[in-house]
């Protein structure tokens, strides 16, 4: 380990970053385990229908038996792989490539689903989103810029499959370009945030530090 | 108090750097991965680095004392994940028959038991009190935020053990019908 020739300035802000990656890990696998949930249960409305007093929702015609079942088979993974990272967090298992292959796993199923559904044409593209959004839950730019150059990976499958197999659910060249274009602005995006956090924390605490004894009541108080 | 022998029974220890538990063998932080010193020679929490200022949860974790995975926010993932793996199973029993449904569900109680275990095991409440002879009085909030957890997860971790039932019911159902329909899946 370099431990030892780390400054204390280093390994402060290497703790702060291994705490925030920490609760960051929590918080997206919470986030994906409801995801999957709610997917899946507009997956289950999609395919038996709902008639609740006012709300009517009537089976969605074409739904086949194997490829709901195949959704459920996704979801299950999805919600297996999850369980996986709660049971390794629990364990005080927490590498530093957790993150990648959460991010890559979501990825990978994401696009199983979308090739045995509608391709590109299937209005569960727009999971590309959410799943990018998530990286920067662990406040990392390189997860972010993985994430972001996966997706689009990911989605270019997804249109180049379709384009190949099953022509009529293709998009045209323009719908491509724009998904992809607002994907990686997201990711531009989100590679800011990533990158201003510790800018940030630097400033608070060069601030904080300049300020030997201030009132608790005035720090704490006034956001 | 006695020199603890094989097995390693000594209580885990706090990373002077980011207050996390670690186990007495290990060498190096689990989470924040900086090189422990020695478990005699360790450096009392106070007299060690101090742990970095954070806001929020961990902050209130860290300050006491220890640092564990949010019970909460793991239970509540802990208990979605187990009740969708139940509903996969009914469904799949209803789509792909009882022979796939038995397949899944073989596949999900391991998991959904070793989610269960954990959450029973792994209670605030064994957090934070054993570690440190010289801990300082817990303050009233962190005392009351603990037990309400508790209680919380006690409620999921029942919830957790009654979908396991209605899972085990469920394959025994299964059985029952594949030796009513005399043996074919
Ligand atoms: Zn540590």
């Amino acid at each position: 380990m370099s431990d030892t020739v780390d400054s204390e300035e280093v390994r402060a802000w290497r703790v702060a970053q291994r705490l925030t990656e920490l609760r960051g890990e929590e918080r997206a696998n919470l986030i994906r385990i409801v995801g999957i949930a709610g997917f899946y249960g507009v997956q289950l409305l999609n395919r038996y229908g709902v008639a609740l007093g006012p709300v009517q929702i009537p089976a969605m015609e074409g739904v086949e038996g194997s490829f709901h079942l195949l959704m459920s088979l996704l979801a299950l993974t999805g919600v297996l792989v999850a369980s996986g990272v709660l049971i390794a967090l629990r364990n005080r298992f927490f590498p530093w490539w957790i993150k990648y292959a959460t991010s890559t796993v979501d990825l990978v199923l994401a696009s199983i689903a979308l090739v045995v559904a509608d391709g590109p044409s299937s209005p569960l593209v727009v999971i590309f989103f959410p799943l990018l959004g998530l990286s920067v839950l662990r406040f990392s730019q390189s997860l972010v810029r993985y994430t972001t150059c996966a997706t689009i990976v990911a989605y270019l499958f997804v249109a180049l499959a379709a384009l190949r197999d099953r022509p009529t659910l293709a998009v045209p060249l323009y719908q491509a370009i724009l998904f992809v274009l607002a994907l990686a602005i997201v990711g531009v995006a989100l590679d800011h945030v990533a990158r201003e956090v510790r800018r940030l924390a630097g400033a608070y605490a060069d601030r904080a530090s300049r300020v030997p004894a201030a009132p608790s009541a005035d720090a704490e108080g006034g956001t | 108090m006695s020199t603890p022998t094989a097995p390693d029974t000594r209580p885990p220890r706090l990373c002077p750097h980011c207050s996390a538990a670690t186990p007495p063998e290990a060498s190096t932080c689990w989470l924040c991965q900086s090189a422990l010193p020695p478990y005699e020679q360790r450096p009392r929490f106070e007299q060690g680095v101090a742990p970095p200022r954070i806001a929020g949860e961990a902050g209130a974790q860290a300050r006491a004392g220890r640092l564990e995975p949010d019970f909460v926010i793991w239970s509540l993932a802990a208990l979605v994940a187990a009740a969708v793996m139940v509903i996969v199973v009914i469904d799949v029993a209803v789509l792909g028959g009882i022979g796939y449904a038995i397949l899944t569900a073989l596949g999900c109680t391991p998991v959904i038991g070793a989610l269960a275990f954990m959450m029973w095991m792994r209670r605030p409440s064994e957090a934070g009190t054993s570690t440190r002879g010289e801990s300082r009085e817990q303050s009233t909030l962190v005392r009351i935020v603990g037990g309400i957890a508790m209680a919380v997860g006690a409620m999921l971790a029942v919830m957790v053990l009654i979908g396991l039932l209605v899972l085990a019911l469920l394959v025994l159902l299964f059985i029952a019908c594949i030796a009513a329909e005399g043996g074919h899946l």
